[in-house]
């Protein structure tokens, strides 16, 4: 708005000056058109005193000869003054123009006057290059998918054609339709994350006031079965009700894939415990080996593993603490992985507090 | 012949370690990168099948790693990659081919029937790299050294020098050079040998007999 404004000023600066330089011109003709009168009737002898109307004349004269001059000069001027800029204008349309979904490593021109439009300029570069890094993350975002799909489809039909080459008894055809059966529903879990992944964004999010101990609670007693044959308890730590203005789906479902994550991560017979406090802010431990620091912001990229071991144990895609960064984004929080004390991980989801929702 | 398929999917590992079994293959599966370095580098293999998704590190390295140290097996990267990007540098790292996931069974068979048909076959070494030149208006060319061939001496060197330093047999010289499918039994390699030997009088190549065998050509260094 200010560079607007610097800008509309320094245009009209252009055209004042051209006006004055014009009026200046004009003037200055004008006074030599009368100073020549003047000279002419003073060689003429027999005339003593001017009319009153002749001094209109001479007027009308000068008027006639330097009115053209001072507007036409005021004219070129003015357009000589404003040139540069509206140029350089002309020069960042047509770069906006060549810019395609395609070719966003177009960047506007900068000058080194460093003048409003400028800072035009830079502001719109950095919208492109925030634009440009969210493209590529699309980007690479549906090559890891494509590529997850790959995998079991892979299996799937190679399974299939094997099994196809030759004459097989019944039981061998039994075993490929179970292999290809959990591929499928391999598959199946992926495509579910994939569409929750999707949805996570700010616009799929419908908030109400709710109680983060309960949604916690709910989603503690989710998962008491699932870590179950590994000796493996959930629990939650006492405390009392604490709301904010949440999606209770979205965020039961962070909260769901932050216990899965500690579970799958925890050793036989340990506790993975939630906590709820105000701030609000919810927190999920567990007494496994800890993420390392240079790992701390890539687990939550799409498709990115805490470590490559747990590839070929687990079951994951990689994609649970995604779909945990993408809801509590759209909720305008964060979520970071800590070192618990004593050992082990500590990922904690930090909300807006109810005040900062509504205003 | 004995296949390394380096995979870390263990589902599609045994299906293709199966399949490949009964088309009278060995196959040995190994689920990471180093024990993949580890059978290449022991050079007991014939062929292998790489993944690139692997869980310790990238099949890319596998390459790099294994032709570093001249391991020249043929290997077939078998990958969910499908970038243009991703094929390039594989090919570039030194992998005979290249499919894509999920990929038809009888194609992954046919491409390492064809892998292994020409890294038993007879060579065809390119003749870019040796100090002689066949122009295409039948003459041989040598700095500034020239001689004019014959339509079967032409031939007779061509055939020579895609496998040069190895024992050529009159049968492949009758089929390759001259087209014969049988024996004429006439003397006609040994007229056009002379001729050849004469006119590569002074060359820096030189045209060897061995007894019993065949002849070959050879080049010095």
């Amino acid at each position: 708005m200010t560079a607007s404004a610097t800008l509309g000023r320094g245009l009209g600066r252009s055209f004042a000056l051209a006006t004055v330089i014009g009026m200046v011109v004009f003037a200055v003709i004008q006074a030599l058109v009368i100073y020549v009168t003047e000279i002419g009737e003073e060689c003429a002898p027999g005339v003593v005193e001017d009319p009153p109307g002749e001094i209109v004349l001479q007027c009308a004269i000068a008027l006639s000869i330097s009115a053209p001059f001072g507007a036409l000069l005021s004219v070129l001027l003015g357009r000589r003054l404003t040139t540069p800029t509206t140029a350089r204008l002309d020069e960042v349309i047509q770069n906006a123009k060549r810019m395609t979904g395609e070719r966003l490593d177009e960047r506007l021109p900068v000058s080194p006057l460093g003048d409003p439009l400028d800072r035009l300029s830079v502001a719109l570069n950095d919208v492109l290059a925030r634009v440009q890094r969210g493209v590529a993350a699309q980007r690479q975002f549906a090559a890891d998918a494509s590529h997850e799909l790959r995998t079991p489809l892979a299996v799937i039909s190679a399974n299939l054609e094997v099994a196809r080459r030759k004459p097989r008894d019944p039981a061998h055809w039994e075993h490929v339709a179970d292999d290809t059966l959990a591929e499928v529903h391999r598959m199946h879990v992926l495509v579910d994350k994939l569409l929750q992944l999707s949805r996570a964004g700010a616009a799929g999010l419908h908030q109400e006031h709710t109680d983060l101990r309960a949604l916690a609670s709910a989603a503690v007693e989710r998962a008491s079965m699932i870590g179950q044959d590994r000796g493996i308890i959930v629990e939650l730590a006492p405390g009392y009700a604490v709301f904010a203005e949440v999606d209770p789906g979205a965020v039961g479902i962070v909260v769901d894939n932050l216990i899965r994550n500690a579970i799958d991560h925890s050793p036989p017979n340990q506790v993975v415990t939630v906590s709820v406090a105000p701030g609000p802010l919810i927190a999920v431990e567990d007494r496994g080996p800890g993420v390392p620091r240079e790992l701390r912001t890539r687990i939550f990229e799409p498709f990115a593993r805490g470590s490559a071991t747990d590839r070929t144990a687990g079951t994951g895609f990689g994609l649970g603490l995604a779909i945990c960064r993408r809801i509590v984004d759209g909720h305008g929080g964060t979520v970071d992985v800590e070192e618990r004390t004593g050992g082990g991980a500590r990922f904690v989801v930090r909300l807006p507090p109810p005040e900062a929702t509504t205003a | 012949m004995r296949i390394v398929l380096v995979e870390d999917n263990l589902q599609l590992a045994t299906t293709i370690a199966d399949g490949l079994s009964e088309d009278g293959y060995t196959v040995d599966v190994v689920g990471t990168a180093a024990d993949g370095i580890d059978r290449g580098l022991r050079r007991d293999l014939d062929l292998m099948v790489l993944d690139l998704g692997l869980p310790d590190r990238d099949g890319l390295e596998v390459l790099h790693e294994l032709r570093n140290v001249r391991v020249h097996v043929p290997i077939l990267v078998l990958t969910a990659r499908d970038a243009i990007e991703a094929r390039v540098a594989a090919l570039d790292a030194g992998a005979d081919d290249y499919l894509v996931k999920p990929f038809a069974f009888a194609e992954l068979v046919a491409r390492i029937a064809a892998l292994a048909r020409r890294a038993a076959g007879p060579r065809w070494a390119p003749v870019s790299d040796v100090p002689l030149t066949l122009r295409d208006d039948l003459m041989v060319e040598s700095g500034s050294r020239t001689a004019a061939l014959s339509p079967r001496e032409y031939a007779l060197l061509g055939c020579l020098l895609r496998r040069r330093g190895e024992v050529v047999t009159r049968a492949e010289i009758l089929r390759d050079a001259f087209g014969y499918e049988f024996d004429p039994g006439t003397n006609v390699i040994d007229v056009h040998l002379n001729h050849l030997r004469k006119k590569l009088a002074g060359f820096p190549v030189a045209i060897e007999t061995v007894r019993g065998a065949g002849i070959r050509l050879v080049v010095p260094e």
